[in-house]
Formats: structure tokens, C-alpha cells, sequence
């Protein structure tokens, strides 16, 4: 009985690992392709590896400025993304007041709200606060699109946690905001790290909104630079891949160093009676 | 508690001035032009609920796309859901492969839709394309199936790009594991409960509120999947992978019809909103 | 501690995110009435990988030099068409497109209807010079009554390119009758060919030039109905005969991978030795040059010919519109004098230059050096010379709707599952839900 399970567990994560890995190592081989090469074969290199992808995704795409526009809104907007939500999610789990379930099912309102029917009011309301083409409009609209996921996972994490040791701290004579800085949000870290990731994550990778609240090429961000190797009738398959691998390794480092946040985070643990 | 109000009111605040300011805003710019006829270039004018009644009585297309998604949904909320929850069970133990499983498992979430989008399109070509050479391969005859725009295959196939990539949902449900008391699983191994009765009985009961979580995102991702059905079949063929989000954006950007598009949107938050609270219903998650 | 540490990163978060915002703020204030050049904007799609990348930076360039310290041209770049298509649609919704933009895919005609589009015609009118630049063919072919919206940007002679080898093989010429154009599909197939690359993906390009084609050769009628702008019906005969045609060469004269290809799996094909036929433009053409895109034993061994009872794809792109009505005066002044440097001589030269792009006029004219150095255009220029039926293509004449239900039900047609009858009626039907 063990056995079977063992085996069918590993057959499970073979299975997992083929299905996950496939895709990446595709692009990765492919930024070193031709568009013949890309379109004619799926594996092998009949053409010898082409590092020219790499140097023209560089040439043809503002690559630096748009790492740069990234790097700033994804950062920003994590940190406003956390900091907002962490505090009401806290505030929508643990205290009791009458309007409590209506915001809850408000913001819940936000996971369903469909992006393409946000496009033309969201650039209506960022042209009229002067936020349009702007980083800063970009941040915004970043941390709240994040919102729901963000709100959810919080929500669930501080559910799990007991409030034993808030009780304790308010019995000392800490303040509201004290125990939720110092009791709570130490014990929240592993929360933070996932809903971190993902908000980095929806900023780094966002094309739509990114494309549609900007103009010009200094306030724009590096999903766009993908797009310009895809044009209808010539497109440089190639390039466009090279550029894929190197919007993505930045965010596979981002999520390789927080993940050794939730293990520390496991460690810390042992807070679920 | 005079002094707790002023606190709720301090930590709310924030929110929903960002909620407001994205989402409220533009909630109410739907809600009011889905009651009118707009086309992109003309001001809208009122048309109360011809908009509605067209949607629901004439549109085959829309009453599609909403089917499709619905099926989309219910397929999420099982299937990719339990596949995250199972790895996440899998590797809960430390051992030497769990860090290298949790990353490879998000990689497909980090790929930008765009690359995958052309992925797919290359993988399941009917030509070149991987899955059918290696079909061939194995079968040693000159299989060739269209995937993507194959009327019976089209569905399966376009599912297929995301139904398995729960890397999410796994590191959801890891994360809340690592808050489990290691004491309540000691104490369990010393009555004799075996790694299974451990893992069925205590943890995973443990585990509702973050498997709920995952599920309503899980099945609210579907309400917003575009990019992916753009690339691969565009809602082809004839509709048969059409879902709502693909038939708003068309209608808007397409068809230049933004009364009726913003109409679905209305309709769609609706749905989700019923769908969220199913959900949260379903995994008791307004309980302590 | 920790709680300090936290404090002083959101602080600094909180401070950084400020001080976006003021920068963001500075950038705000343009400078319109000051002593500064006057500001424009203009989007373009023609970056990144786009065949006329270059000749548009270049034409830009040229334009910010000579009027250095007057005019000044905001580019928004706008990558991929459907990008580009997205955008203009959600801004002409708010009434704020940019001064130039390019008209293409319907864009022009919602800056007509939200009252931003400017009549060209007493401008054009008013500048003689300028006027025959642009050339009669192209005003008349963007007219809609008196005024006109748009200046063209290129005209467009659109045959099919055959591999010569294939068609020795299977020992047959360009065909003349369409009858021939099916039998010598047979004879490609019989010789171990697949005869044409087609695609249902995107806008199914090369599919919809060749059912141009058969439509536009048709008779009267079906030329006629291939030079209406915007028809209302797809009911008619040459049209459901046309589609006939095209379902049988989807089901059996086409590369297997057609039913849902992009365009550029369709020109792979052809570029790969694994199709004879593919219809497309001119703009192809520096592909068959590139080794990494074509096979280097096929470049000599490429022909371009007119479709079968000669006919051709001849027309104006849709072009630039100017949309500053209700705008500053001085912008719109600007915006003129950079509409007409765009749709002038000079940028026409570099466009066909660094791009192929056919000129409007003979006034600029194609050197010999140009035609010996691209073959293929010269041909197809002396092919255009004595065609018998020109018009339009359907991407030109068919609203977006009906675009999107050619690539929704060709995968039916094709498998026979629809018939050519019945796909008319869903034009029709898709015809009209552009709005």
C-alpha cells in the first residue's frame, strides 16, 4: 500500500516537473534560434546557437530604460501593495464592526472585475488626476489590480493564526498599532513573501495596462519590449524569446531569494495550535 | 473600543482609497453606460435595458462564452486546485527536492503569456510541432492532429495550457502549512498515525481557509483569462473556446461597441461575485 | 528592532513613491505657450521588428532637424498592429487621439465619427505642390464624397509569389483561368508538393488575398463587390463560388498546419521549400535575401505573377489622419506641416528606399539600380501594367468583425462542416456588429 502511494507520488512529480520545466527550457533553447529554426523543428539546433538574438533584442527594444521603469514600479508597488493591504486585511479579519462584511465583499468585487473593461475608464480617471504616462499612475494601478490576491492571502493567513499572543500584548498595555507591528507582522512573514512574489510578479509581467496609461518610451516597462519583435508580417521569433528569457530570469530570482523567506519564515513557525 | 474605531478607521482608510480610485470609479462608469448605447466616437445615450435583454435573449455567442466559462471555472476550482494541494502535500516533508519543486512548478506563472502564448502554438503545431512528433514517434504512423482548431480537440487543448500549472496554489497552501505547530504533528506520530493519516486528517483539515483562498482565486482567474485564447485559438473555432472576457474585449475593441461590452462586464462582476460567494461559502471561510 | 527597520523601509517606500509622483507631475506641464517648439504627438506601430522601422525613425529624424527649434514630434511607439489598434480605439473613445495617427483597421473612421478627423481636402486644395505629390489615384481612392480623411501612405500591388523549381516539377505555368489554378494545385500535389501556404490565424492573410482574388476576377459583379468599401452583405454569388474554391484548398491543396496558422507560419512555409504558392506583398521580398529566413538555394528561384484571369491586388493604403480639430491653433498648424512632410516626396523616397514601399506617384521614380537590385518589384510593376482586373484586398474592405468570423469559421468551412452558403450568411451577420 505504501508502495503504490510512493510510486504514484513520484510519477505525480515526474509528470509535474515535465509539464513545468518543458516550457522554459522551449524559450530558452529558442532564443537561440532563427524564426525558420523556431517554426520548423521543435528540438535541436540545426543552425548553431545564435547569441545575435540577445544583442539584437538590445538594439531594437529600449531594453535599459524599460528595465529600469520596471524594476522602480514593481519595487514601489509591492511595498504599497503590502504595506495598504496587510493592514486592512488585518483590520477585516480581527475586529468586529457593522460595515465589515460589505467592504469585504466590496474588494472581493476587484478579483472579478474583468481587466478589458477597465482599460478606457482607468485612462479616463488617471488623464483627469494628471497620473497619465506616468511611473506613478502605473504604481497605483499596480498595487490596487493586486489587491485581491493580496487581501486573500492575508486574510486566510491571519485566520490561522491565534490571537492568544494579541490578547497578551493588549493586557500589557500595547497599543492597537504596536501589537500589529510587532506581535503580528513578524508571525505574518510567510504571507508576505508569497503575496510579495505575486504582486512582483503582476507588475513586472503586466502588458495591457502598461501600454494603454503610458505614451511615451521613458515611462515604459518591459512587457511592452517583447511586443516589438511581433510585428504581423515580421516578426523575429528569435528576439522575441531572447527578450522572454530576459524579462523572466529576474523574476526567477526574485522568487528563488523570497522562498528562503518562507522557510526562515517555517522555522519561525509553530504559531498554529 | 472608542480608541479601536479610530484604529479600523486609520488601516481601512489606505485601501479603499486605492479601491475607490481604480475600482470604484470605473464600477460605476460600467454600471451607468451599461444602460446606454455607446459606440465608440458618439456620446452615449440611454437605452435602458435594451442592452441586457439583447445579451440574454439574442446573443448565441455570449450565451457560449458564459457556458465555456462557467465549465472553465468549475474545472479550476476542482482539478488545478487539487493538483496544487497534492504537490504542496507531496513535498511538505523537507526533503532534497522541495525547494527545486516549488520553483520549477512557478516558472510557467513567471513565462510572460506572450512566450507562452507562441509555446503552445509551436508545441502543438500539426506540422512541427512536439506532442504530435512525439505521437508519431511512438505510434509510427503519420498521426497528425490540429490541437488548437481541431472542433473536438480546440477545448481540451487550450484547457490544457493552464489546467496543470498550479505552481500557485502550491505555494499558497505551503506557505500556510509552515505555520502549523510541529508539537500537533509530534503528538499525532506518537499516537501512531501513519504519514498518510497525518497528512488527510489533520493537515489538510488545517488547510481550509488557504484551500479556499486558493479556489476563489483559482476560479476567479478564469473571469479574467485573455491573453492565452487570444494566441492560441482566438476563441476559435466558431466559438468553441470562447469565454467572456475574449467576448468583452471583442465587442469593445473589435466591434467599437462599448454600451454592450460594458454591459457583460456588469454581468460578469455579478457572476463572480455569486461565484465568490459560493465558494467562500462552500469552505466556511466567514467562520472562525 | 525590527519594527524600526520595518518603519524606516515603508517610509522610504512612501518618500520614494512621492517623489515619482513629483517628477511625474513636472514632466505634466508642457510648455505651449512659451518660446519652446510646438509639441505634437504621433503613434505609429512601424518599430521594433516592423519592415519600415527604419525609414519611419529616419522620416521622424529628418522632420525634427529641419524644423529643430519649431516643431517638435512626439512618437508614441506602439508595438505589434493589434497593439497599436487597441490603443487608438480606447483613446478615440475619450476623444484623445494624438494629432497624427495612422488610420488602418477602422481607426479612421472613429476619429471621423467623434468629430477629431480633419477634412484634408481644402488643405490639399490650398498646396498645389503638395497635392500632386499625393496624386490623384490616392485622393480618389480615400474620398468619402467631398472630404477626405486620409492621406494614403503606400499603394499596394499585391500578386502571388510560386516556387519555380515546384512548378517545373509539376511542369506547369502560373495558370491563367482559375480552372488551371486547381488543376495545377493537383499536379503540385500529385508531384509531392503542398501547393499553398495559407493561414486562418490573425487576419488570415495570405488565405483572404487569394479569395480576393477569385471574388475581384469574377466578373463585373465580383470586381465590383471587391472595390466596395464596408459591404453590408457577403450573399452573393461570387462570394459563396470564391469560398467554394478556398474549401477545397483548405481541405487538399494546402500545408496541414494551415487551419489556425499565423502569417508567419504561412511565409516559413513557403520560405522552407514546403509550399509552391503564397500570395503577399511586395515587403516580402527582403525575406528571400535573409539566409536565416530562406533557404539560400531558393532566393533565384522565386517568380511573382498575377492571379489567374490577371488580375491583381491594387490599392491605397488607408494612410495618416490628422486629428486636431478643436485643438490649439498652433498645434494644429504644427501637426499640418509634419502631415505633409510625411505624406510628401521625401518620405516617400526613403520609404521605398529602406522599405519597398510603392510610392504613390511616378513623381518619385524607381531607379534602375532600384529595379535591378529587386527583380521581383520590377516584374510585378510591368505585371501591373497590363493586368485586366484590379482591386481591393478584403483586410482593406471588410470591417474587423467580419475579419474575426473569416478566421472563426474557415476551421468549419475547411472541414466541410459549413458550407460556403452558410459562411456567407455569417459575414453578413458579423458585418454588422461593427459599430
Amino acid at each position: 500500500m505504501k508502495i503504490v502511494r510512493k510510486v504514484t507520488a513520484g510519477i505525480f512529480l515526474i509528470f509535474i516537473v515535465c509539464i513545468s520545466i518543458v516550457p522554459f527550457l522551449w524559450v530558452l533553447s529558442s532564443s537561440f534560434k532563427g524564426n525558420a529554426e523556431i517554426m520548423s523543428s521543435a528540438i535541436g539546433f540545426s543552425g548553431g546557437l545564435r547569441f545575435d538574438n540577445y544583442i539584437k533584442a538590445f538594439q531594437m527594444a529600449p531594453m535599459v530604460t524599460f528595465y529600469k521603469n520596471s524594476i522602480i514600479v514593481a519595487v514601489l508597488s509591492t511595498i504599497l501593495n503590502l504595506l495598504v493591504f496587510s493592514m486592512a486585511a488585518y483590520v477585516l479579519v480581527r475586529c468586529k464592526f457593522r460595515l465589515n462584511g460589505i467592504i469585504t465583499m466590496l474588494f472581493s468585487a476587484a478579483l472579478v472585475i474583468p481587466g478589458a473593461a477597465l482599460l478606457q475608464p482607468l485612462y479616463q480617471t488617471l488623464n483627469t488626476a494628471h497620473l497619465y504616462d506616468t511611473l506613478t499612475g502605473l504604481i497605483i494601478v499596480y498595487a490596487a489590480l493586486g489587491m485581491p490576491t493580496t487581501l486573500y492571502i492575508m486574510m486566510s493567513y491571519y485566520k490561522t493564526i491565534s490571537s492568544t499572543l494579541e490578547e497578551a500584548a493588549y493586557i500589557d498595555g500595547a497599543g492597537f498599532f504596536q501589537t500589529f507591528a510587532r506581535i503580528v507582522l513578524p508571525l505574518t512573514r510567510p504571507a508576505f513573501a508569497t503575496a510579495g512574489v505575486l504582486q512582483f510578479l503582476l507588475c513586472w509581467n503586466e502588458f495591457q495596462f502598461a501600454l494603454t496609461l503610458t505614451t511615451g518610451t521613458e515611462q515604459r516597462t518591459l512587457p511592452i519590449a517583447l511586443y516589438y519583435f511581433k510585428s504581423a508580417f515580421a516578426s523575429d521569433y528569435g528576439a522575441m524569446f531572447a527578450a522572454t528569457v530576459l524579462v523572466t530570469l529576474p523574476s526567477i530570482v526574485v522568487f528563488v531569494l523570497m522562498q528562503k523567506q518562507v522557510i526562515s519564515g517555517l522555522a519561525a513557525g509553530a504559531v498554529k495550535e | 473600543m472608542k480608541r479601536q474605531k479610530k484604529w479600523i478607521a486609520i488601516f481601512l482608510a489606505p485601501a479603499l482609497a486605492l479601491f475607490g480610485f481604480v475600482f470604484l470609479i470605473s464600477i460605476i462608469r460600467l454600471g451607468i453606460t451599461s444602460f446606454t448605447d455607446w459606440t465608440i466616437g458618439t456620446s452615449p445615450t440611454f437605452a435602458g435595458l435594451d442592452n441586457y435583454i439583447y445579451l440574454i435573449t439574442e446573443d448565441k455567442e455570449f450565451r457560449q462564452s458564459i457556458v465555456n466559462t462557467l465549465i472553465w471555472i468549475v474545472l479550476q476550482a476542482t482539478i488545478h486546485v487539487s493538483i496544487g494541494t497534492i504537490l504542496a502535500l507531496i513535498i511538505r516533508r523537507q526533503k532534497w527536492y522541495t525547494n527545486f519543486m516549488r520553483s520549477v512548478f512557478m516558472i510557467p506563472n513567471i513565462i510572460s503569456s506572450a512566450a507562452l502564448g507562441m509555446l503552445f502554438l509551436c508545441i502543438m503545431n500539426p506540422e512541427f510541432g512536439m506532442v504530435n512528433q512525439i505521437i508519431r514517434a511512438v505510434t509510427k504512423s503519420d498521426f497528425s492532429k490540429n490541437w488548437f482548431m481541431g472542433v473536438d480537440t480546440a477545448f481540451f487543448t487550450v484547457t490544457m495550457t493552464w489546467l496543470p500549472y498550479a505552481g500557485l496554489v502550491t505555494i499558497l497552501v505551503m506557505a500556510e502549512m509552515a505555520s502549523i505547530s510541529e508539537g500537533v504533528l509530534e503528538a499525532a506520530r506518537v499516537d501512531g498515525a501513519t504519514d498518510f493519516q497525518i497528512d488527510t486528517r489533520i493537515v489538510l483539515p488545517m488547510m481550509r481557509n488557504i484551500i479556499g483562498t486558493s479556489t476563489v482565486l483559482a476560479a476567479t482567474s478564469m473571469l479574467q483569462k485573455l491573453d492565452i485564447i487570444m494566441m492560441t485559438t482566438n476563441g476559435g473555432p466558431a466559438g468553441k473556446t470562447m469565454n467572456m472576457p475574449l467576448y468583452l474585449y471583442r465587442t469593445a475593441l473589435t466591434n467599437n461597441n462599448y454600451g454592450l461590452a460594458n454591459t457583460q462586464g456588469v454581468i460578469l462582476i455579478l457572476m463572480g461575485l455569486i461565484i465568490v460567494a459560493l465558494v467562500r461559502g462552500i469552505y466556511r471561510m466567514d467562520k472562525e | 528592532m525590527k519594527f524600526k527597520k520595518l518603519t524606516t523601509l515603508l517610509l522610504a517606500g512612501c518618500m520614494t513613491v512621492s517623489l515619482v509622483a513629483c517628477g511625474g507631475e513636472k514632466k505634466e506641464g508642457k510648455d505651449v505657450s512659451g518660446d519652446g517648439p510646438v509639441e505634437i504627438s504621433y503613434a505609429t506601430f512601424m518599430v521594433g521588428t516592423h519592415q519600415s522601422a527604419e525609414a519611419e525613425m529616419k522620416v521622424i529624424e529628418e522632420f525634427n532637424k529641419e524644423y529643430e527649434g519649431k516643431i517638435k514630434v512626439n512618437v508614441e511607439e506602439l508595438p505589434s498592429d493589434s497593439a497599436y489598434v487597441d490603443k487608438m480605439k480606447t483613446l478615440a473613445a475619450s476623444n484623445a487621439l494624438p494629432d497624427v495617427i495612422i488610420g488602418k483597421e477602422g481607426v479612421r473612421e472613429l476619429a471621423v465619427k467623434n468629430g477629431q478627423a480633419v477634412d484634408l481636402m481644402p488643405y490639399l486644395d490650398a498646396d498645389e505642390e503638395w497635392k500632386e505629390e499625393v496624386g490623384e489615384g490616392a485622393i480618389e481612392a480615400n474620398q468619402d464624397g467631398e472630404a477626405l480623411y486620409s492621406v494614403s501612405n503606400q499603394k499596394q500591388i499585391i500578386g502571388y509569389f510560386y516556387n519555380k523549381e515546384m512548378f517545373e516539377d509539376a511542369n506547369i505555368k502560373p495558370a491563367e483561368t482559375w480552372e488551371e489554378f486547381m488543376s495545377n494545385n493537383q499536379k503540385l500535389k500529385d508531384a509531392g508538393h503542398p501547393a499553398l501556404a495559407l493561414m486562418t490565424g490573425e487576419n488570415c492573410w495570405t488565405t483572404n488575398l487569394l479569395l480576393a482574388a477569385m471574388i475581384g476576377t469574377d466578373g463585373e459583379s465580383g470586381n465590383e463587390f471587391m472595390t466596395t468599401f464596408h459591404p453590408d452583405s457577403y450573399e452573393n454569388e461570387s462570394v459563396v463560388k470564391g469560398l467554394g474554391m478556398i474549401q477545397e484548398c483548405l481541405a487538399n491543396y494546402s500545408t496541414n498546419d494551415a487551419i489556425g496558422a499565423l502569417a508567419a507560419n504561412a511565409m516559413n512555409n513557403f520560405e522552407q521549400g514546403k509550399a509552391a504558392i503564397i500570395a503577399n506583398g511586395l515587403w516580402m521580398t527582403p525575406d528571400f535575401e535573409d539566409a536565416s529566413k530562406t533557404l539560400p538555394e531558393l532566393k533565384d528561384k522565386i517568380g511573382v505573377a498575377a492571379y489567374p484571369e490577371g488580375g491583381l491586388i491594387e490599392q491605397y493604403e488607408v494612410g495618416y489622419v490628422l486629428c486636431t480639430n478643436n485643438k490649439d491653433k498652433e498645434v494644429q498648424d504644427a501637426a499640418l506641416e509634419f502631415f505633409k512632410f510625411k505624406t510628401g516626396k521625401e518620405s516617400q523616397a526613403v520609404f521605398l528606399e529602406d522599405a519597398g514601399v510603392l510610392p504613390l506617384t511616378d513623381l518619385v521614380e524607381l531607379s534602375d539600380e532600384y529595379k535591378a537590385a529587386n527583380p521581383l518589384t520590377a516584374e510585378m510593376l510591368e505585371l501591373s501594367a497590363s493586368n485586366k482586373w484590379d482591386f481591393n484586398n478584403i483586410d482593406n474592405t471588410a470591417v474587423a468583425s467580419t475579419i474575426e468570423a473569416f478566421a472563426a469559421y474557415y476551421p468549419d468551412l475547411a472541414a466541410g462542416s459549413m458550407t460556403p452558403d452558410e459562411m456567407a450568411v455569417k459575414l453578413t451577420e458579423a458585418a454588422a456588429k461593427t459599430q
